[in-house]
């Protein structure tokens, strides 16, 4: 009887030994954020944590951080698959002289099969000095990696880089960004812009408006592969939407969509380039186009101030959709 | 001319040589679009990155983008004979971090808000630093792990 009682003491004091440290290490499948919150806390519902970066320590792979009210939640860096939903709240990010999101994927973990982060609802705002809203990077180790980018505001990013959403991995990956705005930036709207060859880095905008980048608002470059659709490309000074394949082949395929009232409408910039054009109005720029381009028959190409090289028809006249 | 020839022979090698480094360059640098924002000669921009030491005039700090980059510091060479500094970081909220000319002295307080942001613009002599120097911020009693500096400016 009285080595039952010791065994079962031993094990109950154990129990209270282990269970406590057991539980601060857990990660939660889903933690939130709240103005009020604290770091120090568990992230849990009823004891929020203050920032994306305090909760995200704390958030299982595959989980998801959501705002429990309104608040700004800080710059985060982002090394494993998540998702970050601030759905229903204002859930914001200031980001002076720094970047708003980092998702450097070299750093994820091989263990981590995803490679999938998730951002969505969020307003990023550069205050005028911010370097860049959203930089993806990686590829030397880690390769491929997808990134979803919905319901976003980016905006005031002059400083450095000065990029709303700049994607450089070069060996390969995916990024979706719908139901975004992304303006006054300092250098690019959306760039992908790896910075040497690599793998096809396959891009897809629906319901982008980018507007008002010092430069250009939507660069495809080495590796980018851009399907893009219904969005606004407006007011950007020097270009609306350009290619640039020096190192790799850059593509676009650009539907029904407006770019307008930029310095150049549609650039064919340099190296390997092909952009293909269906059902879009390319209107009110300085001057439609450089460089060559392909333009099915149902463009609409007024009111340019100049058009620059008309686009090579591509399709068949009997076929006002494009469709082949 | 026996003698003469292997100088030209050099001289000759020395352009292509040259010639051969520029292109090499030119490819390189070409290999990413890159844009060249127009800048006012007499303004530098450089990161802040969280990192305890450097050296006096910051240039163990690389002037490059990454996770560790807090901030950007613009310092602009005035016509009065001062410099003037603007500083945007995202740091730990509602700390007061002193700024220093590396080495030099403090020239005054940045303190981020609520949710970690500051800004701040002043001026100093231009004298007090020389044409290639840097910045640090150090909160109060400076624990370790709580100290930004920033990449060398050079005015050379």
């Amino acid at each position: 009887m009285n080595r039952i009682a010791l065994s079962l003491t031993i094990a109950g004091t154990f129990m209270l030994l282990v269970l406590p440290t057991t539980s601060a290490h857990a990660q939660a499948s889903r933690t939130w954020v709240s103005g009020v919150g604290d770091d120090v806390n568990p992230c849990s519902r009823t004891a929020p944590c203050k920032t994306f970066a305090g909760a995200i320590s704390k958030t299982a792979i595959n989980g998801e951080i959501n705002c429990l009210d309104p608040g700004g939640f800080g710059a985060v860096t982002i090394t494993k698959s998540i998702s970050i939903d601030c759905h229903e709240e204002l859930g914001s990010i200031l980001f002076s002289g720094t970047n708003g999101i980092n998702v450097p994927f070299n750093s994820f973990s091989a263990a981590d099969t995803r490679k999938t982060v998730r951002i969505r609802n969020l307003n990023l705002n550069g205050v005028d000095t911010g370097v860049i809203g959203v930089r993806i990077t990686g590829g030397s180790v880690i390769t491929g990696g997808v990134v979803i980018i919905e319901d976003t505001l980016i905006d005031g990013a002059f400083a450095g880089g000065a990029t709303g959403i700049l994607d450089e991995r070069t060996a390969g990956g995916e990024l979706y960004i719908s139901n975004t705005s992304v303006r006054n930036t300092g250098t690019f709207g959306i760039a992908i812009n790896p910075p040497a060859a690599g793998q096809r880095l396959d891009a897809t905008f629906d319901n982008v408006r980018v507007q008002n980048a010092a430069n250009i608002g939507i660069l495809i470059g080495n590796n980018g592969r851009a399907m893009i659709n219904r969005s606004v490309i407006s007011g950007n000074a020097q270009i609306g939407i350009g290619a640039s394949g020096i190192a790799a082949s850059a593509e676009i395929n650009l539907s029904n969509s407006v770019v307008s009232n930029n310095g150049l409408g549609v650039g064919n910039l340099n190296g390997t380039v092909t952009i293909r054009l269906a059902n879009n109005d390319i209107s009110f720029n300085t001057t439609g186009f450089s460089g060559a381009t392909q333009s099915y028959f149902n463009n609409r190409l007024q009111g340019n101030g100049s058009l620059g090289p008309a686009p090579t028809a591509i399709g068949s006249t009997s076929n006002p959709t494009g469709l082949q | 001319m026996r003698y003469a020839m292997p100088i030209f022979r050099l001289r000759y090698s020395s352009i292509w040589l040259g010639a051969a480094m520029l292109v090499g360059t030119n490819i390189a640098t070409t290999a990413q679009f890159v844009v060249q924002p127009p800048t006012d000669p007499n303004q530098r921009q450089v990161v802040v990155v969280r990192q305890d030491t450097s050296d006096c005039s910051g240039r163990d700090v690389a002037n490059t983008d990454s996770p560790l980059v807090s901030g950007t510091i613009w310092a602009t060479r005035l016509f009065d004979g001062n410099t003037g500094v603007k500083v945007a970081m995202t740091a730990k909220p509602n700390t007061t971090y002193r700024l220093s000319l590396k080495c030099v002295r403090p020239i005054g307080d940045v303190k981020t808000d609520d949710e970690g942001i500051a800004n701040l613009s002043l001026v100093f002599p231009s004298n007090l630093a020389g044409a290639e120097y840097s910045f640090e911020l150090a909160p109060e009693g400076s624990p370790a792990g709580s100290r930004y500096q920033s990449a060398q400016i050079s005015f050379k």
